[in-house]
């Protein structure tokens, strides 16, 4: 929510709605801290199944974000593309 | 060098086709949903940026219409397609259901669960349900 309310590009807005939900049990919600929770409890391949593809892809729309694909983004949008990067690389074994 | 740059071509080429394969089903099932792409004169996401993505618009389309009419063909026509999909032993397509439609349904709050799960297959719905443990 407050990533949401700090971004101003609309393809931001779009994938923070994508890769946050609300109600998690465990860490902030993120695709990440999925990924992490999954790694610990080795539950990827039960029935939550895994979310490391979704943050493959998530990633990819992260690198378009930053190049312009989706117009410009403000100093404060970059803060939070790389946040976001952050979040679904530290501990989940993907690269950045 | 050159083997692992065709295997991942070949990777690759196995993602666009599981991807083309469920996209062509959903827009050919729920020909409501392709006419809402038409119409808003949105593009249907690249495969580059991922099935997942694709599932998620989807997925956030079939909460409004859920929301507004969950008798609407619309509704009932995405059902059908989510509950043949699941008939699949694909663990790559059961994941895509999982992660790409059942995680944003049960996280949607605006939605009644037991709603959505009596509208899936027996057997999604103990995926569907699998999420009470990561989500309240």
């Amino acid at each position: 929510m407050r990533l949401l309310n700090n971004v101003t590009n609309p393809q931001l807005k779009k994938a923070i709605a994508y890769l946050y939900r609300e109600g998690a049990q465990y860490g902030s919600g993120s695709t990440g801290a999925m990924i992490r929770e999954e790694l610990i409890n080795g539950t990827t391949t039960s029935q939550s199944g895994s979310h490391i593809i979704k943050a493959e892809g998530a990633l990819i729309n992260m690198r378009k974000l930053l190049n312009g694909n989706f117009g410009s983004l403000g100093e404060q949008d970059r803060k939070i593309v790389f946040e976001i990067v952050e979040d679904l690389t530290n501990g989940t074994g993907l690269k950045w | 060098m050159v083997v692992k740059k065709n295997i991942m071509k070949e990777l690759e080429k196995i993602d666009r086709y599981i991807y083309s394969s469920l996209v062509d089903l959903l827009l050919k099932m729920v020909p409501e949903y392709k006419k809402k792409i038409e119409q808003s004169g949105s593009k249907i996401i690249m495969p580059e940026e991922g099935v997942y993505r694709f599932m998620y618009e989807f997925s956030v389309c079939l909460i409004e219409e859920i929301l507004e009419n969950i008798y609407s063909d619309f509704v009932t026509n995405a059902f059908m397609y989510i509950n043949k999909v699941g008939e699949s032993h694909n663990l790559e397509l059961q994941n895509i259901l999982r992660i790409g439609i059942f995680e944003i349904l049960y996280t949607t709050k605006e939605l009644d669960r037991n709603q959505v799960c009596n509208m899936l297959s027996e057997k999604l719905q103990k995926d569907f349900n699998a999420f009470s443990k990561y989500y309240y």
